[in-house]
């Protein structure tokens, strides 16, 4: 006991010195971290494979495969942008960040690339840069740009660029633009209006009903609302349409915690964990930090202190026995 | 004389700027202005006699805190760990065996103390949020022979409130003194050194107590002197070196005080200023004061939708208390959210309880209902604002 003690310790140090190393501020983040070790270096047609691996759901392979695609051509902006959507997906906000703030030093006005930013911007607690994006975005759509002037009078950037989504959303009187409802979502969670937000996102769902990534904003949003139980209902409709969404499953796990289900938290969590593992052979690296740190707190809360000793060690396969997690 | 080729620096021509603030954390906490402007007296000789009187009326108080009738009584220059290895390297010489009990960092800590002195170590461990059993503790007595166990009464990095009963008499029959930190705990949960068989006890200036951070009170029993005292080799540190503390403070029977090491004098005073305003209040209304505080705090918690860190009651440290890191949040985003907006200090995990935990600390002066009601209030806030589901 007393080495494994020691290990936990030093690990957490480990952490501890990490922690403090790590946050620089995305804005003025060094650049993308490539994988050291990449089986798909020199693979032809990398992007085209990277798109399909995504598609299938296997997030890590894809990530391989789009850097194997960004090292051969470095100036490939669509293959910036779908990594940095990806990496969202399989839970890598700072890893998004940097891929689609690249995307968009070669393309300044890539749509799908700013609302992306946007949301990861969002995740991360970085108001002023989220609302930057989202005007960004409202600046380069040919629909709406001529509503942006310059200077609004004494509002808040939050406030200037919720007003820009509102009257844009007005020109729209006879459908609904799924994406400048994604935004007005966004600028919703930022402002913590999470019922004008939960509305936004079904609007734009009632146009993509298979979109995953609108219904885990959705669920999100609703347990960023205290809405814990109808969030995993939104979660459970992306997982369905999309099962290997990394994301949407940690989401998942969040909830469950919040509502007292710990047993299916901590299930969602291996789940999620074994997915990114079994995609390919990789380090501990490779998965998900926060989704070990919420798989830690959930157990925590179990009252199973052997388990708790092998959340610390990353021992991923006792737990999955001890919680029956097969592959999915 | 050569001119000097570094220059004085900039900074220190700008005034000095300290700012207010809460300090709910797991230490220091808030010095009240009777124990700050004690501080501000005049500086006089740390061999001066009204020093000496100072020092001995610092005595008394660490005797009544502790509740002991130990003559060698007194505080160390320095802070918890200090004490920490002023009581290791005195009463542990190198090869002898040490048993330390590891239920959060600071058994962690004793136990590596011990090891740089050459003893041999061994541990026996509980998880973070749980304490070790009488029976757990006799076995390893047994199996190890130490000359020494280490507990943490107050373990501050998970919260846990360790049982004390029975514990020194255990020691006692295996022929081993029982040495107990109580730096988080002293004055805001009930210790009874002398009636629990505690043979070395420490605590630190700056929890509880609400002094500056400087001095460490601590306590050998007639058991533990007589081990140091009968020593084969000189304790490794002059300046721990207990006979010369002793002797320092006036503990032992020499006629002459020599000079040892400076004395922090100014922290002697608010020192003393803060055991005058312990006894003051009295030790069983700080008890019950921090006791019915903290449940307060923490059904106030619970109704947030937080949890409590430790699940059994009565092993909840009344002076510090854990609160699991709420899933989905970044604790370093809560805690640095509180200290802009709210201008209050809380602290996430330390060592095993790490990302696990937000850690509030509520001692001395600072514990009361209105300061909970300031805390729960900014977690509200916190919880509000900070992020948890990614959209």
């Amino acid at each position: 006991m007393q080495a494994e003690w020691e290990e936990l310790a030093r690990r957490n140090w480990l952490e501890e010195s990490d922690s403090q190393q790590k946050p620089i501020p995305p804005s003025v983040s060094p650049g993308y971290y490539f994988s050291t070790t990449n089986p798909f270096r020199d693979q032809p047609n990398a992007f085209i494979e990277g798109q399909e691996k995504a598609r299938q759901g296997d997030l890590n392979a894809a990530v391989l495969l789009l850097e194997a695609a960004i090292l051969q051509d470095p100036n490939d902006a669509e293959a910036w942008q779908m990594l940095g959507t990806t990496q969202a997906e399989n839970e890598n906000e700072q890893a998004a960040i940097a891929s689609l703030q690249r995307c968009l030093e070669l393309r300044p006005n890539n749509l799908q690339a700013l609302m992306a930013l946007a949301v990861s911007f969002t995740n991360s607690g970085l108001l002023r840069e989220a609302c930057d994006a989202l005007r960004r975005w409202i600046r380069h759509n040919h629909r709406y740009r001529h509503l942006v002037q310059d200077s609004r009078g004494p509002t808040s950037p939050l406030q200037d660029v919720l007003l820009l989504f509102q009257e844009a959303a007005l020109l729209n009187v006879d459908g609904v633009d799924p994406d400048l409802q994604t935004g007005l979502g966004v600028l919703y969670n930022l402002s913590s209006e999470f019922d004008k937000a939960v509305e936004a996102f079904s609007a734009a769902l009632s146009v993509r009903p298979q979109d995953y990534l609108l219904w885990n904003r959705l669920g999100a949003t609703l347990a960023n609302g205290n809405r814990s139980q109808e969030a995993v209902e939104a979660y459970s409709r992306a997982l369905e349409l999309q099962p290997g969404f990394i994301r949407s499953r940690y989401n998942l796990g969040i909830s469950c915690i919040n509502l007292g289900a710990h047993r299916e938290a901590v299930s969602n969590f291996l789940t999620a964990l074994n997915q990114q593992r079994r995609s390919q052979s990789c380090s501990q690296q490779q998965m998900s930090a926060n989704i070990w740190a919420a798989l830690r707190i959930a157990i925590s809360m179990m009252d199973r202190p052997e388990l708790f000793q092998a959340a610390n060690m990353g021992d991923l396969d006792l737990l999955m026995a001890a919680f029956q997690v097969g592959d999915l | 004389m050569s001119p000097v080729s570094i220059p004085p620096p900039q900074c220190l021509k700008k005034r000095m700027v300290v700012p207010q603030r809460y300090m709910f954390g797991p230490g220091p906490s808030n010095v009240p202005p009777r124990i700050l402007e004690a501080g501000a007296n005049p500086v006089i000789g740390h061999m001066h006699p009204e020093t000496f009187e100072i020092m001995s009326q610092i005595k008394s108080g660490i005797q009544y805190m502790f509740q002991t009738q130990n003559r060698t009584s007194f505080a160390v220059s320095g802070t918890g760990h200090t004490a920490m290895e002023c009581a290791i390297f005195n009463t542990v010489e190198p090869g002898e065996n040490v048993l330390v009990g590891v239920n959060g960092i600071w058994g962690e800590r004793a136990a590596d103390m011990a090891q740089r002195i050459g003893a041999r170590v061994e541990t026996i461990v509980a998880p973070p949020g749980g304490y070790l059993t009488n029976a757990e503790i006799e076995k390893a007595l047994s199996k190890h022979r130490p000359v020494l166990f280490f507990l943490a009464h107050g373990e501050s990095s998970t919260g846990v409130l360790h049982p004390l009963d029975g514990i020194g008499d255990l020691c006692h029959k295996y022929g081993c003194l029982f040495l107990v930190d109580c730096v988080a705990s002293i004055g805001g949960a009930p210790v009874y050194m002398d009636q629990q068989g505690i043979d070395i006890l420490y605590t630190g200036s700056q929890k509880v107590l609400n002094a500056p951070p400087g001095t460490a009170p601590i306590s050998f029993s007639e058991r533990a002197c007589q081990k140091v005292f009968n020593r084969r080799t000189k304790p490794v540190s002059f300046f721990l070196d207990l006979s010369w503390l002793a002797n320092y403070w006036g503990c032992d029977d020499k006629p002459q005080r020599i000079y040892h090491h400076t004395g922090p004098v100014t922290a002697f005073y608010s020192l003393r200023e803060s055991l005058a305003v312990l006894a003051d209040e009295g030790l069983e209304n700080s008890w019950e004061r921090h006791q019915k505080v903290a449940e307060y705090f923490h059904t106030g918690l619970e109704s947030l939708g937080l949890k409590l860190f430790v699940k059994e009651k009565r092993a909840r440290l009344p002076t510090v208390t854990t609160i699991v890191s709420p899933p989905g949040y970044d604790w370093k985003e809560i805690t640095s959210y509180i200290m802009k907006k709210h201008n209050l200090e809380i602290s996430g995990g330390l060592g095993p309880s790490l990302g696990l935990v937000l850690r509030v600390g509520l001692m001395g002066f600072n514990s009361s209902e209105a300061n909970v009601d300031m805390v729960l209030e900014a977690l509200r806030d916190a919880l509000q604002h900070c992020h948890r589901s990614k959209v």
